[in-house]
């Protein structure tokens, strides 16, 4: 129980450092810093549970979006296709070894980690309030990387290029590119339901239970 | 809600407490590792001034090769063509495609120099003690947060069209060295605004009005 007795009644704002009154909320309301009105914690009765349920949608939708072509396209007799993962390889085979790894980085690897990372934390803690061994680092890692995952700027990336190419060419869509949308759509909603506030002071009532368990 | 001006603002950093910046605890001053997330702990991020100018400064170092030299290279039927961010701009804009054209013209070359200027803006104005325009200033950080990612589209499409084009015969696109570039452009802009700490904008008030 000692571990959140300071600040138990009192938060501070991320962005102004203000002191405000540790905010009781509905599910279906937000607080906003009175002083700089950025946001403290959002609206949603149960959205950490969304954030699972996403994560997992996530997950299946990345395996489907790695198993078919992304791409293809014919062009006076020739048909190219394209995978997920040829979009970084390719570079690699022109010596743009760092460009290879930041695009795989931003667009595969960081996006899997993410949702490996919510499903991890999150399924013990909301099923059996219990924190998973390593946990707390994963949870913090969570919260840094969130902003590198580039999935979203990726796709707008696709359809920028299919715009080039449709003047030169027939392009088929692959079965991948659907799954990549749709595992975009899962991914955001699983990061933006997964909300610092809520989910840390969720952290701290398994831990009580815990401490009375024991 | 705006505050009434009655409202005396106290921080936590005026009665001693520093907010962890990954969890929300507020953390007695003592201690060095938030005592819920074990994140490490500072009242206001150490040398945020210095570290947002160091990684601009890369930024803009970064900008100048990444528009100046070419971010692809096209052959086709044996012909070779270099082209810059901007000549893809153009190139796509007579195409008929202006929409994506100005999406891009938008996300490679307007966003990464507001980008720069509004984080320089910021630093000039905590050293100097600027008082004026907090909310916009606020309002400004979050935007470029917010928005940071969004330039990486250029890097993507190079990555897409090398990818699709790749033993492709009559056309094979290569990425240049200018895609490495912007992409460390955008890397550095992210660090910048991650290295600037937004509380500052508010702590020259504690002494002034409110």
């Amino acid at each position: 129980m000692d571990c959140d007795k300071v600040g138990k009644d009192y938060v501070a704002c991320f962005e102004c450092d203000l002191l405000i009154e540790t905010p009781k909320l509905t599910a279906k309301q937000s607080a906003f810093c009175p002083r700089c009105h950025s946001l403290i914690t959002a609206k949603s009765s149960n959205n950490l549970q969304y954030a699972l349920a996403y994560a997992f949608a996530a997950v299946i939708l990345l395996v489907v979006a790695n198993l078919f072509p992304f791409l293809g396209f014919s062009a006076q007799g020739n048909k190219l296709t394209m995978t997920l993962w040829q979009s970084a390889q390719t570079l690699y085979h022109y010596q743009s070894e760092i460009l290879a790894l930041l695009v795989f980085s931003f667009i595969i690897l960081i996006p899997s980690l993410l949702v490996l990372g919510v499903i991890y934390v999150l399924w013990p803690l909301i099923f059996s309030r219990q924190i998973v061994k390593g946990g707390i680092p994963i949870a913090r890692a969570l919260f840094t990387l969130k902003h590198w995952s580039m999935a979203e700027v990726f796709l707008i990336g696709v359809i920028a290029s299919l715009t080039k190419i449709t003047s030169m060419a027939q392009v088929e869509l692959g079965l991948s590119f659907w799954a990549y949308i749709l595992f975009v759509i899962a991914l955001t909603l699983s990061l933006s339901s997964l909300d610092k506030y809520r989910f840390w002071h969720y952290l701290d009532q398994a831990k009580r239970c815990q401490h009375l368990h024991q | 809600m705006p505050a009434p001006s009655s409202v005396k603002s106290v921080t936590a950093k005026s009665v001693g407490l520093q907010n962890c910046r990954v969890c929300g605890l507020l953390n007695d001053a003592k201690h060095k590792y938030c005592q819920r997330c074990h994140a490490r702990l500072a009242m206001r991020t150490p040398l945020s001034l210095q570290k947002t100018i160091a990684w601009l400064l890369t930024a803009v170092l970064l900008y100048l090769p990444s528009n100046f030299l070419p971010i692809m290279h096209t052959t086709n039927f044996g012909r070779e063509s270099s082209s810059t961010i901007v000549g893809g701009v153009i190139l796509l804009w007579e195409q008929g495609g202006y929409f994506i054209a100005s999406v891009i013209f938008a996300a490679s070359i307007v966003i990464p120099i507001i980008k720069i200027l509004v984080l320089i803006w910021l630093v000039v104005s905590v050293k100097y003690n600027l008082f004026t325009h907090r909310h916009e200033r606020a309002l400004m950080y979050r935007l470029t947060e917010f928005i940071g990612r969004w330039s990486m589209i250029d890097v993507f499409v190079v990555a897409i069209l090398v990818a699709l084009f790749q033993l492709g015969g009559i056309l094979t696109v290569a990425p240049g060295i200018a895609a490495l570039a912007f992409a460390g452009v955008v890397i550095t802009t992210m660090l910048a605004a991650k290295a600037f700490d937004p509380r500052l904008i508010w702590d020259q008030y504690q002494n002034g009005d409110k």
